[in-house]
């Protein structure tokens, strides 16, 4: 697998490339320290995966998801992972906005886990959605806060289930992690997909993308239980 | 002020000349002697207002201001009860104009005494009428007087009354737009501590991530390198906390509230390239906001000195005003190239100072000159309205 790294960081930069190089799924790590040399990057040396930085020069603000918007439609074949620092499904749901096939949204601390990592460069590049379970977590208790919201009407199992979709698991990881079969995680998807009127997803990165914008969609939902403040 | 005293001494040394012309055109008069007397006291009474206000001595010159006032109000009245109405608005005027510059301790008797002296003012036109009447017969040079002094009397207090809502309309204008760039600088000051903490502590921190992720992987691949891996970790945690610990000190460090400028000031000091003396004896403890105006003034002032000035030395000075009150002086001054302060429109920086010390109840000067240097000089006058 190559990778493009994008991290305007010097020496974070550095460490990530030491981290990825060491791992054997990793051929070569191309750097790059800004928002033009990840552009050229990917043209001129044809990456599997692009590993970027939210934020870099020349603004410092979104520029790894905007690298990503282009991506899709210059490099459909081309995998990326954006790194936030910040756990705001914002970042999230602006990535996913166009579909999330190919598209990861990490949080920054998880890169000290060089396995998950690999393994999300690994699931863009095969097409595949992750999102952090952070970023989903906080989606789901901000929904369940609304008496109205569908989500409350879930399952505790449903909602478990519903979380993992959204960091875009398969069916049989999802399987695995809540210990049933795959029979059964197909049977509360449908469940789940029916109660919040959901068009009943086949593909899993195209379920990521409807679950993740649902979970984001705040207009929808009218009388939140407490006054307390929204995060 | 001042400008309100120029007028005021304009109009009476003009009614002076004018009652002058009228008594040697008519001959002698009681009513044009005794007023000419009146505001003859009344205009030397106000010369020395004006002299105190230049030696900035406002409050004694608000004081002296009010006292000649009520005097020729009261005079004028005796003479010619004709005048009472102008007496009346004559005695609210300086009040209203001049108030704000009294000791807060004299506002509400001067209140007091204007209001008590309204009604001798309106007693003593009522009961002197009758004796005027009968000793002034109207003839045409009584409504020439009449024609002449009223109006005279009235453009100083409309003169007055216009000049205070000009200025008060401009300070509102001003005030306005302060408080806009004070919060403009707060949104600006939150935004680069979070870049800070993005680019500084945050990066570090997952560096380190990153890097106890190679050492776990490497443990028992490869223990040396894995152990060369760890001696850095044990660096970049050092440059993490050195970070964060500077971007806490830059929020606000411990050390003023702590022990104040007297401590503060002198730490400031000596984080600077060039050499910078610190001055604050005879300095005590102020209100919380005027402390933390003056130490962010200062190390704005300092590290201007110390990056742009070009100079060889910085100087800080800092002590409490003697006398009652907690009034408070400070100086940054360098010997470097300066600066032409009309010629640079009031600078961000500057004008940000400004409006700190400003919101904090002082004022703040910048005195600068190509080849002289610059010192940049605060102060916060005794019995100031401090907010806490």
């Amino acid at each position: 697998m190559r990778v493009v790294l994008a991290e305007d960081s010097v020496l974070l930069r550095q460490g990530l490339v030491a981290l990825l190089t060491e791992h054997p799924a990793v051929a070569e790590v191309i750097e790059a320290g800004d928002l033009g040399e990840l552009l050229s990057a990917v043209s001129e040396q044809e990456p599997d995966v692009v590993l970027a930085d939210i934020r870099m020069p020349p603004t410092h603000t979104d520029e790894g998801i905007r690298a990503a918007e282009r991506f899709r439609r210059t490099h459909p074949k081309l995998g990326v992972v954006v790194l936030s620092q910040h756990a705001d499904a914002e970042g999230a749901l602006a990535l996913v906005a166009g579909g999330s096939t190919g598209r990861g949204y990490l949080l920054k601390e998880r890169v000290s886990d060089v396995e998950h990592l690999v393994s999300a460069l690994e699931a863009v590049r095969r097409g595949e959605s992750v999102i952090d379970p952070h970023v989903v977590d906080a989606l789901m208790r901000h929904r369940l806060r609304f008496e109205a919201s569908p989500v409350a009407r879930l399952t505790g199992r449903e909602r478990e289930v519903l979380g993992l979709i959204a960091t875009g698991a398969s069916n049989s990881s999802i399987a695995a992690s809540l210990h049933v079969t795959s029979r059964a995680v197909e049977k509360h998807i449908n469940s789940i997909f029916t109660k919040l009127d959901l068009p009943a997803g086949d593909r899993t990165h195209r379920r990521v993308a409807a679950v993740l914008l649902y979970l984001g969609d705040s207009g929808s939902t009218p009388r939140p239980v407490a006054a307390r403040p929204v995060v | 002020m001042r400008a309100y005293l120029r007028v005021n001494l304009l109009a009476i040394w003009s009614s002076v000349l004018a009652l002058a012309i009228l008594r040697l055109v008519f001959g002698p008069s009681h009513t044009i002697v005794g007023n000419l007397v009146a505001l003859v006291a009344c205009g030397i009474l106000l010369l020395a207002a004006e002299l105190l206000a230049a030696r900035d001595r406002s409050a004694l010159a608000a004081a002296v201001t009010i006292v000649a006032t009520w005097l020729v109000a009261l005079a004028i009245t005796w003479v010619g009860p004709f005048l009472a109405p102008v007496g009346l608005l004559a005695l609210l005027l300086p009040l209203v104009i001049v108030a704000d510059h009294l000791v807060a301790a004299w506002r509400t008797p001067a209140i007091v005494m204007t209001v008590v002296l309204s009604g001798v003012v309106a007693a003593i036109g009522v009961s002197q009428w009758p004796a005027y009447e009968s000793t002034h017969p109207v003839t045409l040079r009584t409504v020439l007087i009449v024609a002449l002094f009223v109006p005279l009397l009235v453009s100083v207090l409309v003169a007055g009354l216009r000049d205070y809502v000009i200025r008060l309309g401009d300070r509102t204008h001003e005030l306005e737009e302060s408080r806009a760039r004070l919060a403009v600088a707060a949104i600006e000051a939150r935004r680069s501590i979070e870049r800070d903490l993005h680019d500084g502590a945050q990066q570090r921190l997952a560096t380190i991530a990153v890097n106890l992720g190679r050492v776990t992987r490497l443990w028992d691949q490869d223990p040396p390198q894995a152990r060369t891996i760890v001696h850095g970790l044990q660096d970049q945690l050092e440059a993490a906390i050195r970070d964060l610990r500077d971007l806490a000190h830059g929020i606000y460090p411990p050390i003023l509230g702590e022990r104040g400028l007297v401590g503060a000031l002198p730490a400031a000091a000596r984080r600077t390239v060039l050499p910078c003396t610190v001055d604050v004896q005879g300095l005590g403890r102020h209100s919380p906001s005027v402390e933390a105006a003056v130490y962010f003034c200062c190390t704005e002032a300092i590290h201007n000195a110390d990056r742009h000035s070009g100079g060889s030395i910085i100087s800080v000075q800092a002590s409490d005003d003697e006398g009652p009150g907690r009034g408070l002086r400070f100086s940054i001054s360098d010997d470097g190239h300066g600066f032409d302060p009309a010629g640079v429109r009031s600078t961000h920086g500057l004008t940000g100072m400004r409006d700190r010390i400003r919101a904090a109840g002082g004022e703040l000067r910048i005195i600068s000159a190509p080849g002289r240097g610059t010192t940049v000089e605060g102060h916060f006058a005794p019995g100031t309205r401090q907010p806490r």
